[in-house]
């Protein structure tokens, strides 16, 4: 029996192209649609500290913990209570 | 309950014993099988002799029957040994115990053989009963 | 993740440095190999360099030691190595795992080391980034979506059996593939730096004249909120601390249930024995009692023989006796001349013919006959009494013989089955006692601290509610002194409820969306039309569901298989996280048309696929001219002992 040329025959997909659920894309969705006071920069620095520490709690919070105050000290108060004009 | 065994032609035999190479056998034989006592044994031996047609006169080897004693009325109890004894042979002019006494050995001994030999291996052999199907 | 290259040196039956690359454009690779010629191990070189691990028959860890290639009599420990060069998120890595004769360093055991290094973009990571990295990429615990022995296949069984703990595992390892965790670390995280917040915001409050009293109130809240959780943290440790425990006596109970059921067994066999030794027994007394009699039967035969002759000469002399009268009467007839009989007088004629006909002989004597007779007669009867039974006896003796065969049987099986029970480790009898004695306090104690968790949780919500009001109350007060703590309080509660708004809509959407997709797999390999649709449980266990909505029970271990393929693929493709499917047997259990349709939609599902078959699994050419442009390589495992296997391009020549 010869051997079939590949690219004989295209054919129909057997499954239609599936969409990933990506949750961080999904909750950024969520965010804008009923939590729109929140940044969307601040969600995404709290997944991604997440994410990168998949294994290491403390890390993780730690990590978390940096991205908040980080925000907060962008957009104009200190979190020693100290207020900045 | 036992009679007195009846006088007649008696000699007045009170005991009668094993010879010693019997007793030994006996003693095996009571082992082997499901008898009660070594007086078990005398009886058996002296009915086998008899069905076998051993003879009723004590050979010349014999030798002296000083194995344990037995009272007459222990062996046979209601007489029906000696009774039969006399039945089947009518014409013996001596004592029917001596000539029990004879028989018991040689009986016992001529087992003792035969189980030693395979012949013999339970009580249904030694009776020599039928199997039947 | 796509692989590259696998570099494979001294490991299993792979002699020497074998370079083997991995097929570059998307589709599906085979490599064939008959079995027992390393397709496992070629595996388990994969698994070797990203986890460490080398897995042998039903999932058993192989120990290091024996890994390394060596000639079949040699028992020494020999070193070997794995290079794997792939890309993963537009990142080229080259990781390599080596055992490594090393005697002189410090970490070596028995002269050997392991050594793990990962180049990631040319730039060769340090430990700490190295370890971080790999967890990041291809954590252990989902390895099996992708990397995966048939035989594994068993283990999604266990999705279905609600709180079997590596149901519990596999669960968790498929809420991860998805990303779940992330968000409800998110929340748990951002939810304690809540509490860190409203703390803060206590203590600048009491700074505060005007709202010192509010904020003593908060800080006051606060602890108490903070104890209680803390309360909450203890006994949910303590929870899985007895469920641990219990877990660990159900664990120990069952592998000792086979020696319960043996102690069970003796204990049967050992009163079979009782009765059996009280038979034997009886049958033996009653065999003595009538051994007694054994002497009679002996006799029987003989005097069976002698009554007969007795018989017949009692005949024989009743005859005799008979003449004998006759003579007697004839003689004094003839000599009185009157018939003694009828007294009759005989004529003289008539008396000298009874004196000729007379013979001469000597009549015998009556007297003499009956007295013979007698004698006949008295033994006869002697021998008549002479009863015996010798069918009784025998069968007596049969029974008792029979009953000792049976108790001596019995008595050896006890042996049999007490030296099985020796077997078990001194006082596990007693201990099975104590085990059980002790699962069930332990449960008993679990029911209460979980009554009191759930107490304590409620306990913990009203005060969390309490700091909430106090919170509020003084962020609408509004202080100087407190208003950046404000904001981050306002700011974490926001993002705290968004993410547990977030966590609560994604987990049910993710098991819809996955029992979705692997529905629509599902129906692409299954060719039974009445196999409607796939059902998912909590814990991501798959059921097959007939078009009525009935669930169909036992199905056969081709659709296991199939159905693990279904929720495999539907992870594949519907989370962010993808990676190569290697699987060798992957057709064992599957018919021609399932065959035929798996090889059809892999391709579909990940988009580099390696399959080793063994030469019969599948037909060649059918395989290639279904998967058509999607076949992208071929190799086979070439045998050169039996310690020396060689991959090789191309099918088998």
């Amino acid at each position: 029996m010869t051997e079939p040329t590949p690219g004989d025959t295209p054919r129909e997909p057997l499954l239609a192209a599936a969409q990933v659920e990506d949750v961080v894309a999904r909750t950024e969705e969520l965010r804008a649609a009923d939590f729109p006071d929140i940044p969307a920069a601040l969600l995404a620095g709290v997944l991604v500290a997440e994410r990168d520490n998949p294994e290491d709690r403390a890390a993780a919070a730690r990590a978390v913990g940096r991205v908040i105050d980080a925000h907060l000290a962008a957009t104009g108060a200190s979190p020693n209570g100290k207020d900045t004009a | 309950m036992s009679q007195p065994p009846s006088t007649a032609r008696t000699g007045g035999r009170v005991n009668i014993a094993f010879t010693e190479a019997a007793e030994e056998a006996a003693r095996r034989l009571v082992n082997r099988f499901p008898f009660a006592a070594l007086v078990d044994t005398a009886r058996v031996g002296a009915a086998f002799a008899l069905r076998e047609g051993m003879s009723l006169s004590r050979p010349e080897d014999f030798g002296p029957a000083n194995g344990s004693n037995f009272n007459v009325g222990s062996v046979d109890p209601g007489g029906d040994l000696r009774d039969l004894l006399v039945a089947l042979h009518p014409q013996i002019q001596e004592d029917p115990y001596r000539v029990l006494e004879t028989l018991m050995s040689q009986g016992v001994l001529a087992i003792d053989e035969r189980v030693a030999s395979g012949e013999i291996l339970s009580l249904r052999d030694l009776m020599g009963v039928e199997i039947s199907t | 993740m796509r692989l590259q290259i696998l570099e494979i040196t001294d490991f299993g039956p792979y002699r020497g440095t074998q370079r083997f690359e991995f097929a570059a454009e998307p589709g599906v690779e085979l490599v064939w190999g008959s079995n027992g010629r390393g397709k496992t191990s070629l595996l388990n070189t994969m698994r070797w360099a990203l986890f460490g691990t080398v897995l042998g028959r039903g999932g058993r860890t192989i120990p290091v030691t024996s890994v390394g290639n060596r000639e079949e009599t040699d028992p020494d420990t020999k070193p070997f190595r794995v290079a794997l060069t792939f890309t993963h998120d537009g990142h080229q890595y080259r990781l390599t795992r080596a055992y490594r004769n090393d005697p002189d360093h410090p970490a070596s055991t028995s002269g050997f080391r392991i050594t793990v290094s990962l180049v990631k973009d040319g730039d060769a990571l340090g430990p700490i980034d190295r370890d971080r990295e790999l967890a990041r990429l291809l954590p252990e615990q989902i390895a099996r979506f992708f990397l995966f022995d048939t035989e594994l296949l068993q283990e999604y069984e266990q999705l279905l059996t609600p709180g079997s703990e590596a149901g519990q595992k596999l669960k968790d390892a498929i809420e991860r593939i998805l990303g779940l965790p992330v968000l409800t670390q998110a929340r748990d995280d951002v939810a304690t730096h809540l509490a860190d917040a409203r703390r803060a915001q206590a203590k600048a409050a009491q700074k505060d004249k005007a709202t010192q009293a509010l904020g003593n109130d908060l800080q006051v809240a606060s602890e108490e909120a903070e104890q209680a959780r803390r309360n909450v943290e203890e006994l949910v440790d303590l929870v899985t601390e007895l469920k641990t425990e219990a877990d660990e006596l159900e664990k120990t109970l069952t592998s000792n249930n086979r020696f319960k059921s043996q102690v069970g067994a003796r204990n049967a066999k050992r009163d079979e024995v009782e009765r059996l030794a009280t038979r034997s027994k009886e049958r033996a007394e009653a065999l003595a009692a009538a051994a007694g009699d054994t002497w009679r039967a002996v006799l029987a035969p003989l005097v069976a023989r002698e009554l007969t002759a007795v018989d017949i000469q009692l005949d024989a002399t009743n005859q005799r006796l008979a003449s004998a009268l006759a003579a007697r009467q004839i003689a004094t007839a003839a000599a009185s001349g009157v018939c003694p009989t009828c007294r009759q007088t005989i004529d003289a004629d008539v008396a000298q013919e009874l004196h000729d006909h007379h013979d001469g002989t000597e009549a015998e004597d009556v007297e003499q006959v009956q007295s013979e007779l007698g004698g006949l007669r008295a033994r006869r009867d002697t021998l008549r009494t002479m009863r015996a039974d010798g069918a009784r006896i025998a069968r007596l003796e049969e029974e008792a013989s029979q009953a000792r065969v049976d108790l001596s049987d019995a008595e050896g099986q006890l042996r049999e089955l007490q030296a099985e029970l020796d077997e078990a480790p001194p006082g596990t009898a007693e201990n099975i006692g104590a085990w059980l004695g002790a699962l069930a306090s332990t449960n008993v104690t679990l029911d209460n601290t979980r009554r009191r968790l759930s107490e304590t949780r409620n306990d913990l919500q009203r005060k969390d509610q309490a700091v909430v009001a106090f919170s509020e109350k003084l962020r609408r007060i509004g202080t100087a002194g407190s208003g950046a703590e404000d904001r981050k309080v306002q700011l974490l509660v926001d993002l705290h409820a968004l993410l547990v708004a977030a966590v609560d809509e994604f987990r049910d959407r993710l098991r819809d969306a996955i029992e979705d997709e692997a529905t629509a797999v599902f129906r692409a390999l299954s060719a039974e039309p009445d196999y409607d649709r796939l059902r998912i449980n909590e814990n991501y266990g798959l059921t097959i569901l007939y078009a009525s909505g009935t669930e169909v029970l036992n199905r056969s271990s081709g659709y296991e298989h199939l159905v693990a393929l279904s929720l495999i693929a539907a992870l594949q493709r519907r989370s962010p996280m993808s990676g190569p499917i290697i699987t060798d047997n992957p057709f064992g259990r599957l018919d021609p048309t399932h065959k035929k349709h798996v090889l059809q939609a892999l391709p579909e599902i990940a988009e580099q696929v390696m399959l080793l078959p063994y030469e019969d699994e599948i037909d060649r050419p059918s395989a290639i001219a279904e998967l058509g442009d999607r076949f992208v390589g071929e190799h086979h495992l070439r045998r050169v002992s039996g310690t020396h296997t060689v991959i090789e391009p191309g099918a088998y020549p």
